[in-house]
């Protein structure tokens, strides 16, 4: 009797050492190596919001609160640092306080503003197996700073001024489609709709064309 | 020898149930803490940037907080800043080097004279934190 059960029990260490133990460390291994690739694309993206000043609110709803879509079972979380105060942005904050930019709904920055990127991934059924006689599995967890470097905020306040500003690198400055200056488009885009323009006008670029793009009254 | 054998089976599976999760967890908990580093080091490079200076203040706090991380955790700051040399400086030190280098040294000795050191015109910094196995983590980039 008491060898029969000796040799169930070399049977279920066999099993133990040889299949399953190998497989959960894979599997922990595997989650590692996902954990690190989201953390490289949170870096990347967080690097990309730094220079433009501004948050897709599009992007954001995929990154934030899409389910599954983008960093499967990890949830990042973005805080805004402003004038000393911590803030979670949310999707309502997001709706309130976003504009259109260049075609999209986007959330703005200022100078300045800090950005904390808080990306978490809970421990799954297998690991919290893996982790059973050490007490609670350990949370994956990464965060990320950033200071916001050219503020969409910065940049509207001298919009319409002129000659003097400074255009900023991460603004587009050509229409893709028309090459037309995408200054001028915009500047005719509002004058049309506060019924000051017509298509036909030709509007100057208020960096008097010094972005690159064509004028309108160039076009041939 | 069964004997021997199957106290060996066991053992070997108490070290897979205990000590190799505990020793993923150990790993965990010390990427957190250089992850920690890391914000840190962000940050104090953010506030040079915003004030566009280095106070003493800002560099000692920067100081202690690398020191809670050990005897072993260490760090260099550098501060690349251009450098316009006067005409009838032939001969005299530094003539024709277009970028002066300040390591940690000069610096705590800047801050400890001056108690700030300011960052005006072109200036390039580079914060690089060393752990017992090398380089941790560096940040840096230019102010402008």
């Amino acid at each position: 009797m008491v060898e029969k059960f000796a040799k169930w029990i070399d049977l279920l260490a066999a099993v133990f050492l040889m299949f399953l133990f190998p497989a959960l460390s894979i599997h922990v291994k595997m989650r590692d190596r996902l954990f690190e690739t989201y953390v490289q694309s949170i870096r990347e993206y967080g690097e990309m919001v730094q220079k433009q000043g501004y948050l897709s609110v599009e992007a954001a709803e995929k990154l934030l609160f899409g389910e599954g879509e983008v960093f499967g079972a990890a949830r990042l979380a973005i805080w805004e640092e402003k004038e000393g105060e911590r803030k979670l942005l949310t999707i309502s904050r997001l709706m309130e306080e976003s504009y259109d930019y260049m075609g999209a709904k986007v959330y703005p920055f200022s100078d300045g503003d800090r950005l904390l990127f808080v990306l978490r991934m809970q421990a799954d059924g297998l690991e919290q197996a893996y982790y059973y006689f050490c007490g609670k599995a350990p949370v994956r967890e990464y965060t990320c700073f950033f200071a916001v470097r050219d503020g969409l905020l910065e940049r509207q306040e001298g919009w319409g001024e002129g000659e003097d500003e400074a255009i900023s690198l991460y603004d587009t400055v050509y229409d893709s489609v028309s090459g037309n200056c995408v200054h001028a488009v915009r500047a005719r885009a509002d004058n049309i709709a506060q019924g000051e323009g017509t298509a036909e006008d030709g509007e100057k670029c208020r960096f008097g064309g010094r972005c690159g793009g064509r004028i309108f009254g160039d076009v041939q | 020898m069964e004997y021997i054998g199957r106290m060996v089976e066991v053992l070997l599976c108490i070290i897979c149930l205990t000590l190799a999760p505990a020793n993923n967890m150990l790993k965990i908990c010390e990427q957190q803490k250089e992850n920690a580093l890391q914000v840190q080091m962000e940050r104090f490079y953010a506030e040079i940037r915003e004030e566009r200076c280095l106070t003493k203040q800002a560099y000692w706090h920067w100081k202690e907080t690398v020191g809670q991380y050990g005897a072993n955790t260490t760090f260099e700051l550098m501060v690349a800043r251009k450098y316009v040399m006067p005409a009838q400086q032939e001969g005299g030190a530094g003539y024709g080097m277009p970028v002066k280098i300040f390591y940690r040294a000069e610096i705590e000795e800047m801050l400890l004279a001056e108690g700030m050191m300011l960052l005006e015109g072109t200036v390039f910094i580079n914060i690089s934190v060393y752990g017992g196995e090398g380089l941790l983590c560096s940040c840096g980039g230019g102010i402008w």
